[in-house]
């Protein structure tokens, strides 16, 4: 039997999965001309979801399916969460669509502490930021007052991601004690990137074309 | 509806939020104030003055051949005995690697018969992810009375895809926790490696020496709880110019890092220090020591007098030697040429040549050992290390990675990597080490005073 924090562990990289595996069979449908109606995804994508789901904690060998995806990429942010479970409550049409100015400023807070963080813990400079996640008390305060500026600025994504981040680490809910651990991993930083470049192109083209 | 009407609800919408918000940053600054303060170091403890003879005495852990055995490590037994832990399987880096142990003890002056602790699948089963290798194993013991050891897996990719992994015994050995995984990286937890031997903290806390090879080739200190969580991380190099720290604990405030250089070094050893216990770190900067950029190990005498066992040559681990230093690190002199093949000149020999070279040298610490029948177990030492250190029918001698410790007696405690196919011991008691000290100190005043004359 796992301990608690594998048991998160697994949990989490597994519900992840099984989340983008189901929207990214409805997108290959939508692609195919097979559409779903928001009600028929109301279903299909909890029970496309659940089927991976417990096919990652069916046995290969030693261990479940999931724990050979562990293995690679390790525990996911909460942030990640937060954005693959708002992901398919928009695909259940359960949320209402952001605006794609909050959603590029969601996207540039991550790549920013991405900037932050991986070159330093990479050996870029002497100092290290990752240090900060040992419970450096200014840098508690630091994400305070972002998570503020979130509710301020209607981001409730941000402020969502960082609080229950924060709140994962206070209790103890991965096998990490470093507060960066639940606040950012590098699938998320690299999709943040992604989309941000993504805008930015279209900006572009968008201006180009005028 | 009107836009204050519309800004109210949203406001009321994010009210829950704001709540959460709140509780979880109470929550975290509960946390972050309750984390443990900075804490001077401990160091050894002053054992007085040794009335036994000066004595070394050099063994073989364990006589049997067969396997590839890397990076020994060695820890003091409440009872006095010693526990060795190296890997060994296969080659390094090979699936069926496992972290091996086996005992010693000095009053038989004998080592036991090396058992399994840990090996691959156990590892990955305990971890619940899948592991491809383990490696290097390295051990301590907490104030607790625990025994802690700590060694490399890899999940991904090569070394550079190392993360540490954990457990703890209350029988000194005999049985062991379940594996938990350290957290000490950002990018995927990947690239954090043990080699260096832990040292303490005054409140109880442990030091880990650690390196990072992906990318970077970097030197960092974490400080773990008894529980192994990791409470901090301090880095002592960055770039790519370091690794496998050594950290030799002078005082409560003062210690002395030595470390193996990175890419583009000056083959010489890089050397850090710190005056108020780990808070800061002098700038890395070359010792006097030369180094292949092998492993190095060290460590600090209660008076303060530091020692290290390396390759102290140019190239190649052909030769490896014991030296120390009374001013903190600033120059060092040689105590004892512990294994020298430099005559060969780094080139490598034929097959028999090598085979005749391993037997006379395995014999002369079998004979020493009082080992029966040695002659015969010469001729299986030859066989096994020219099994791993023959390609090609090129042989090479390689006597590394070592790593040292001082025991309660005050005795110095050396294991080291021979011809990757034997773990070698070397047992200084106090006072030889006190001897040679008194002796070398004689001789390095007497050639400062002539070369002053002349």
């Amino acid at each position: 039997m796992p301990g608690f924090t594998d048991l998160t562990g697994l949990l989490g990289i597994a519900l992840a999965t099984a989340v983008l595996c189901a929207l990214g069979l409805q997108r290959l449908c939508r692609w195919r001309y097979v559409s779903t109606s928001p009600r028929e995804s109301l279903f299909l994508l909890p029970a496309i979801a659940g089927l991976v789901l417990l096919g990652l904690f069916l046995p290969l060998g030693d261990l479940p399916a999931g724990a050979y995806l562990r293995g690679m990429v390790g525990d996911l942010s909460i942030t990640t969460l937060v954005l693959i479970g708002y992901a398919a409550l928009r695909q259940m049409v359960v949320l209402p669509p952001m605006s794609a100015s909050r959603s590029n400023g969601a996207f540039l807070v991550l790549v920013l502490a991405a900037c932050m963080l991986y070159p330093l813990a990479l050996g870029a400079a002497p100092f290290d930021s990752y240090r900060w996640g040992y419970g450096e008390p200014w840098f508690v305060g630091l994400l305070l007052v972002v998570a503020l500026a979130g509710l301020t600025l209607r981001m409730p994504l941000v402020t969502l991601s960082i609080s229950l981040a924060v709140l994962a680490w206070a209790a103890g809910w991965y096998e990490s004690g470093n507060l960066w651990d639940y606040l950012i991993d590098p699938m998320v930083a690299g999709y943040a990137v992604f989309a941000l470049l993504n805008s930015i192109a279209w900006l572009w083209r968008l201006g180009r074309s005028r | 509806m009107s836009q204050v009407a519309k800004s109210r609800a949203t406001s009321r919408r994010l009210l829950p939020l704001l709540v959460l918000t709140l509780i979880a940053f109470f929550c975290g600054f509960f946390k972050s104030f309750n984390r443990p303060a900075p804490a001077s170091f401990l160091p050894p403890a002053d054992v007085g003055q040794a009335d036994a003879a000066p004595t070394l005495r050099t063994y073989f852990v364990s006589t049997a051949g067969g396997p590839h055995r890397h990076a020994p490590s060695l820890v003091e037994l409440r009872d006095g005995r010693l526990r060795a832990f190296w890997f060994s399987g296969s080659r390094e880096g090979a699936s069926d690697v496992e972290i091996r142990s086996a005992v010693f003890d000095p009053r038989l002056g004998q080592w036991g018969a090396e058992t399994t602790v840990i090996d691959r699948m156990t590892t990955q089963r305990a971890l619940w992810r899948y592991v491809k290798k383990l490696g290097n194993p390295v051990v301590e013991r907490s104030v607790d009375g625990k025994l802690h050891l700590y060694y490399v897996t890899v999940s991904l990719g090569g070394w550079a895809g190392s993360s540490i992994t954990t457990m703890d015994s209350g029988d000194d050995g005999l049985s062991w926790s379940s594996p938990r995984r350290l957290i000490t990286s950002p990018f995927l937890n990947i690239s954090t490696l043990v080699k260096g031997a832990p040292f303490h903290y005054a409140d109880g806390t442990i030091g880990l020496p650690v390196y990072h090879e992906f990318i970077g080739k970097f030197a960092e200190v974490l400080r773990l709880d008894t529980g192994g969580a990791v409470l901090d991380k301090q880095r002592l190099t960055h770039g790519r110019s370091a690794l496998q720290p050594v950290v030799l604990v002078r005082d409560v405030a003062r210690a002395q890092v030595l470390m193996r250089h990175g890419e583009g070094g000056l083959n010489r050893v890089m050397g850090t220090t710190t005056e108020d216990a780990g808070q800061h770190w002098a700038p890395p900067a070359n010792t006097e020591l030369a180094n292949p950029s092998a492993a190095v190990a060290g460590v600090a005498l209660p008076g303060g007098t530091l020692l290290t066992v390396l390759n102290n040559i140019e190239s190649n681990r052909d030769a490896l030697s014991l030296l120390a230093s009374n001013d903190g690190g600033l120059t060092w002199r040689l105590l004892h040429t512990l294994e020298d093949q430099r005559a060969l000149g780094g080139q490598p020999i034929d097959p028999a040549a090598y085979a005749v070279g391993i037997q006379a040298l395995a014999q002369e610490t079998l004979t020493a050992q009082g080992a029966k029948s040695s002659i015969a177990n010469a001729q299986a030492f030859a066989a096994a290390s020219s099994k791993i250190m023959c390609i090609e029918q090129r042989c090479n001698y390689e006597f590394s990675y070592p790593y040292l410790i001082l025991t309660a007696r005050g005795d110095v405690q050396l294991v080291y990597t021979w011809n990757r196919s034997f773990i070698k011991h070397v047992e200084f008691s106090h006072a030889w080490i006190e001897a040679r000290l008194k002796a070398t100190l004689r001789n390095s005043t007497k050639a400062y005073d002539n070369a002053r004359l002349h």
